[in-house]
């Protein structure tokens, strides 16, 4: 099986090397590799377009190590690859802003917030479901984003494994 | 026939436990490995029953249940009591089932390294010595050059260090993720079928003896930290103590964050995180179906490891005879080794 992937790499030396041990180490082919130096995208990062051919687990296996290595992931087979992860808040929801919660994570690139749904209990606090798309390879950093407002506004933060 | 000599040190549920297996297994450790178990000290936290030539199960397990105090033990009961029990009586292993303290560790603490200096092999239960003084413990037992087995403290009877040690030593462990307080596992199970509140399904617990009158050891994570920390030492080789872990209990769960959780293909789960760059336990979301998704009082842990991919145990992680029988197990593993 043949995929195009295209990664996004910052300029820093070694990176191109780095991003490309995945294929070795599970065994697939690269077809071609595209790494112009001298064009960047607008985030200042190096797109490469990168044609492989492997076993179909063993593309998916390569995909979960570029992501795990933190690069990220722009493009797969053309079309742009997004993932679901949802979260769970817990306390002051709506009285600490709902909106900035959500503009704030909107305002990332590549990220979009689907499902904003909040429940009430006879107290005071309140429980959020948050769901949001976002392209490959930006899960630790909306993460860290989701920490960072839940910590700025005393909200329990519930995340996925 | 060889006697091995124990000195139990804590007589509640799970010293109680121990002197039940003990008199369940004697026979057929007799047999095996051709060593007679011959408990021979007993202390509670005031007082304590001695004899040399070796005390009876079940008159302990009674007089425990009946006076509370099993110094009332005919004829061998005494007051003495705490490192005294060492030195009233000789002995060949220190089984120490005290209760955890994770304050300063006493008196397990001073117990096993007084053990430790006598040349005596320990086996434990107990946490709170391991969350906060792994290392000195370790050290100690070598230079004495005894054994220390604390496959009880964590998991009860589910098998995860000598797993870990014994049965996966060609692997390394990357990192471990797991369910390991069985308290809180019962209460989020219980509010994910029933709809129930944290407060209303905690008084539930206690009244079904689950929860304990002081539920804070397990429902603020302090339990599942400290078995992080023993994890994170013993299998990851990561030198930490109990402060380095992040920590979050339960009782802010609502019964709507779970409701919220169910209809996105999730469950809340209290879980423990053992990796290089995270010591954590927290309430997590966890799939469905996935092998995080067990309810009730079990345990379960997944281990990470370099050349056989994942492993998963699951098993029962508290109980007397239960966590006892992972202490009869350690003491096994020192007369294979020693006797």
């Amino acid at each position: 099986m043949r995929m195009d992937l295209v990664l996004e790499l910052s300029d820093t030396p070694g990176q191109l090397v780095s991003s490309l041990l995945p294929f070795k180490e599970l065994g697939a082919n690269l077809v071609t590799v595209i790494h112009q130096r001298d064009y960047k995208n607008e985030n200042g990062k190096i797109p490469v377009q990168i044609t492989v051919k492997g076993e179909k687990e063993n593309l998916e296996k390569i995909i979960e190590s570029i992501e795990e290595m933190g690069i990220r992931i722009l493009k797969v087979n053309g079309s742009l690859k997004t993932v679901k992860l949802s979260t769970i808040l817990i306390g002051h929801v709506i009285d600490t802003d709902v909106r900035d919660t959500v503009d704030q994570l909107n305002a990332m690139d590549n990220v979009t917030v689907t499902t904003m749904e909040v429940k009430f209990n006879n107290e005071e606090k309140s429980s959020g479901l948050i769901t949001v798309e976002m392209a490959l390879g930006l899960r630790n950093q909306v993460l860290n984003k989701i920490n960072e407002i839940a910590a700025s506004k005393d909200l329990l933060v519930i995340n996925e494994i | 026939m060889k006697d091995l000599k124990l000195c139990i040190m804590g007589f509640g549920a799970v010293g109680q436990g121990l002197a039940k297996v003990v008199s369940l297994k004697r026979e057929s450790i007799k047999q095996d490995y051709g060593v007679n178990l011959k408990i021979v000290s007993v202390a509670d936290s005031s007082t304590s029953a001695i004899c040399e030539d070796g005390l009876d199960e079940d008159k302990l397990i009674n007089i425990k249940e009946e006076t509370g105090k099993v110094g009332n033990y005919p004829e061998y009961g005494s007051n003495i009591s705490g490192l005294d029990v060492l030195d009233a009586c000789d002995f060949d292993v220190l089984m120490e089932a005290t209760p955890t303290n994770i304050k300063d560790a006493e008196p397990a603490r001073s117990l096993t390294l007084k053990a430790f200096d006598m040349g005596k092999d320990v086996v434990t239960s107990n946490k709170g010595h391991l969350a906060l003084d792994f290392k000195e413990l370790m050290d100690s037992a070598k230079k004495n050059n005894v054994l220390f087995k604390f496959e009880a403290s964590v998991g009860g009877t589910m098998p995860i260090i000598n797993l870990a040690q014994e049965t996966l030593p060609a692997n390394d462990i990357k990192s471990i993720v797991g369910i390991l307080n069985g308290t809180t596992n019962y209460i989020l199970s219980r509010m994910t079928s029933e709809g129930t509140s944290y407060e209303n399904t905690l008084k539930e617990s206690q009244q079904l003896g689950i929860a304990e009158t002081d539920p804070t050891q397990d429902v603020m994570g302090i339990d599942a930290a400290c078995k992080t920390v023993i994890l994170a030492n013993a299998l990851l080789g990561i030198p930490a103590t109990y402060d380095d872990v992040k920590v979050k209990g339960i009782s802010e769960i609502t019964s709507e964050a779970i409701s919220l959780a169910g209809k996105e293909g999730y469950l809340i789960k209290l879980i423990a995180e053992i990796s290089p760059n995270n010591l954590e336990v927290s309430p997590r979301l966890v799939r469905k179906g996935s092998v995080y998704d067990i309810n009730g009082t079990l345990n379960m842990a997944n281990l990470k490891t370099d050349l056989s991919g994942d492993v998963t145990v699951m098993g029962i992680g508290a109980g007397s005879v239960e966590t006892a029988a992972a202490m009869l197990t350690d003491l096994i593993h020192v007369i294979r080794e020693k006797y």
